[in-house]
């Protein structure tokens, strides 16, 4: 049994039916990719491990507890959400955003204690943003927000990560920052699970992938054995070719470039 | 931001001078040697003056203008808070205390109660009853279909608000127009002049517990402006903890019009103004938009007692100088919200 577990999962919205029979392992220290077209169902998957939705049918299983009968507050400290990178409305300091990953460790009537406050301070240390600290949220870049909402999961104390699209948004040089904070932090045993429209960072991470179509699972397993060919033009009805550079490296090659350099 | 602390600081100062200052400010004449001599006789020295002059200062301070005082800080504090709380709550600054319903049922209330019953009383009951009536009708409403909890909120609010201002309408046309309608009009306009300190010791408590518990909940207030579902997946029991901030936030909002009518644009005005000189930060913002909120009403009190020698409706004034402060601060609105 894994470390997560979703065992047959389906979930209808609506009366339609948005996932069907979906199962996955997930081992700790794995950086799982839910790689699929919009409207695949990838972010419903992730909602459903996060418990914010109930399956239909079947059961997601976190360290050997089902998740239906975990409190929003056990939940939080196991599995921590790294939402897109948002606008906010108000402009909170970034070190309150950070410090919001206490919640779960503190009892209904709260204030913050200097612990709380200096968790919070190390873990934005560690994502290299503690010099951010009383910036306002709204007015640092989209790097330095997803940086942010890193340091607050792991303020929150949670294994688990669940990114949605994390690198949407930023600029190449913030996309490849990010996903090797992401890959040093998996070495360290943090579990990430995320949703991704580039099948690149996937061969990149070299973690585990799973491909869902219509809610439906195409194909899953290690990265490197997973997306090819095959695999990905089918998922995305586009021609195109997973090809070896000469240093071994895999990349996606799609058809219509192939054309303009042959 | 180091320059929290001192802002607070200068706020709760100016509102004590304020609320001193206010007790020397009226139509009755009170100068500092007759505060010299009150003091000295209220300490069981002896005075110059006369016994009977005595008792009338003490009916001026305690019983005339330390009732309205005290109602202006508690009115003023409330529709403050909830508007804050409502603010953050559904993520928008715009948002202000009559949103689910609360203004527009308690208008009712009251309305209706100075038809049927004569008794200053049955006014009070009835504008609060109707009020938090108005406010579980939205939140009923709000359940019929699925959909994002906060849009079908305020859905159910703008239908619930609608309905009890058509009944007041209604209650509106059918009162005697010689002297009921003008009571209710007036009713509405906002004042603190029916107060009396037998009011104020119906109110005090409730207004200080939901003041108090919506100040124990600010850091999840933070939390549910990140949204419902990342304020759950912090752990934070969202369906309670919104709950018991609609009904804090609507009990005092309706204890605010049994007080004093229908004080317009403070919950909507005073919330920006702090968030403006305390930052967005709710354990922060909510104490201070309190005393902010106080601090605005007593002056917007004493203006309404001095500026005329008639007295004119407090919620004209405080509509009449909250559209120009609203404009002013709309200028910030661009940089992003406060």
């Amino acid at each position: 049994m894994g470390f997560i577990t979703v065992d047959q999962v389906s979930f209808a919205y609506n009366g339609t039916v948005v996932l069907d029979r979906v199962s996955l392992e997930v081992g700790k220290g794995e950086i799982v990719s839910i790689l699929g077209p919009n409207g695949s169902g990838k972010t419903t998957l992730l909602k459903l491990i996060l418990g914010l939705y109930k399956p239909w049918k079947g059961e997601v299983i976190l360290e050997g507890r089902s998740v239906k009968n975990l409190s929003s507050r056990e939940l939080a400290r196991s599995i921590a959400y790294v939402p897109q990178v948002h606008r906010m409305a108000f402009s909170f300091r970034m070190l309150d955003v950070v410090m919001m990953g206490r919640i779960p460790h503190k009892p209904l009537f709260f204030r913050y204690s200097k612990q709380d406050e200096n968790l919070a301070e190390s873990a934005m240390d560690r994502m290299g943003i503690l010099h951010l600290k009383e910036r306002p949220y709204t007015a640092v870049s989209g790097g330095e927000r997803q940086l942010c909402l890193i340091a607050r999961a792991l303020t929150q104390g949670a294994h688990t990560f669940v990114m949605d699209e994390p690198v949407s948004g930023l600029d190449y040089g913030n996309q490849v920052r990010l996903l090797s904070i992401v890959r040093s932090l998996a070495q360290e045993g943090y579990t990430f699970i995320q949703t991704t429209h580039f099948p690149d960072h996937v061969l990149w991470m070299a973690g585990r992938v799973l491909m869902l179509k219509g809610g439906e699972v195409v194909a899953q397993g290690p990265a490197l054995e997973a997306v090819t060919s095959t695999s990905l033009s089918s998922l995305y009805h586009l021609e195109m070719e997973v090809a070896r550079t000469t240093c071994g490296v895999r990349v996606c090659i799609p058809d219509m470039i192939r054309e303009k350099v042959l | 931001m180091m320059k929290r602390v001192p802002v607070i600081l200068v706020i709760s100062l100016l509102l004590a001078a304020a609320a001193l200052g206010s007790l020397f400010l009226g139509r009755y004449p009170v100068g500092i040697d007759d505060i010299v001599n009150f003091t000295r006789w209220s300490l069981g020295g002896s005075s110059v003056l006369q016994e009977q002059e005595m008792t009338l200062l003490r009916n001026i301070f305690f019983d005339i203008r330390l009732p309205r005082i005290i109602a202006a800080v508690l009115v003023g504090s409330a529709l403050s808070v909830s508007g804050a709380v409502f603010q953050s709550m559904f993520i928008n600054p715009l948002v202000s205390p009559g949103l689910l319903g609360v203004l527009a049922g308690a208008s009712f209330g009251a309305a209706l109660s100075m038809i049927f019953f004569k008794s200053l009383l049955a006014v009070r009951v009835c504008a609060f009853g109707f009020g938090c009536a108005a406010v579980a009708l939205s939140m009923t409403l709000a359940r019929f279909h699925n959909g994002d909890r906060l849009i079908m909120l305020i859905l159910g609010g703008i239908v619930s608000g609608a309905f009890f201002t058509a009944l007041l309408s209604i209650v509106k046309y059918l009162a005697d127009p010689y002297d009921q309608l003008p009571a209710i009009v007036f009713w509405l306009m906002g004042s603190l002049s029916s107060v009396s300190n037998s009011t104020i010791s119906f109110v005090w408590v409730p207004f200080l517990l939901c003041i108090a518990l919506l100040v124990a909940l600010t850091p999840y207030m933070n939390a549910l402006s990140m949204g419902d579902e990342e304020a759950r997946s912090l752990g934070v029991h969202v369906g309670m903890i919104r709950i018991t901030l609609i009904i804090c936030a609507t009990l005092i909002s309706a204890l605010t019009v049994v007080m004093a009518g229908i004080i317009g644009w403070v919950g909507l005005v005073v919330p920006h103004i702090t968030r403006m000189l305390v930052g967005p930060d709710n354990r922060i913002l909510i104490p201070a938009t309190a005393m902010t909120g106080a601090l605005y009403l007593l002056i917007m009190d004493d203006l309404s007692r001095l500026l005329f020698t008639v007295e004119i409706p407090l919620g004209i004034l405080t509509s009449l100088c909250g559209i120009p402060f609203f404009v002013l601060v709309l200028k910030n609105a661009k940089k992003g919200w406060g």
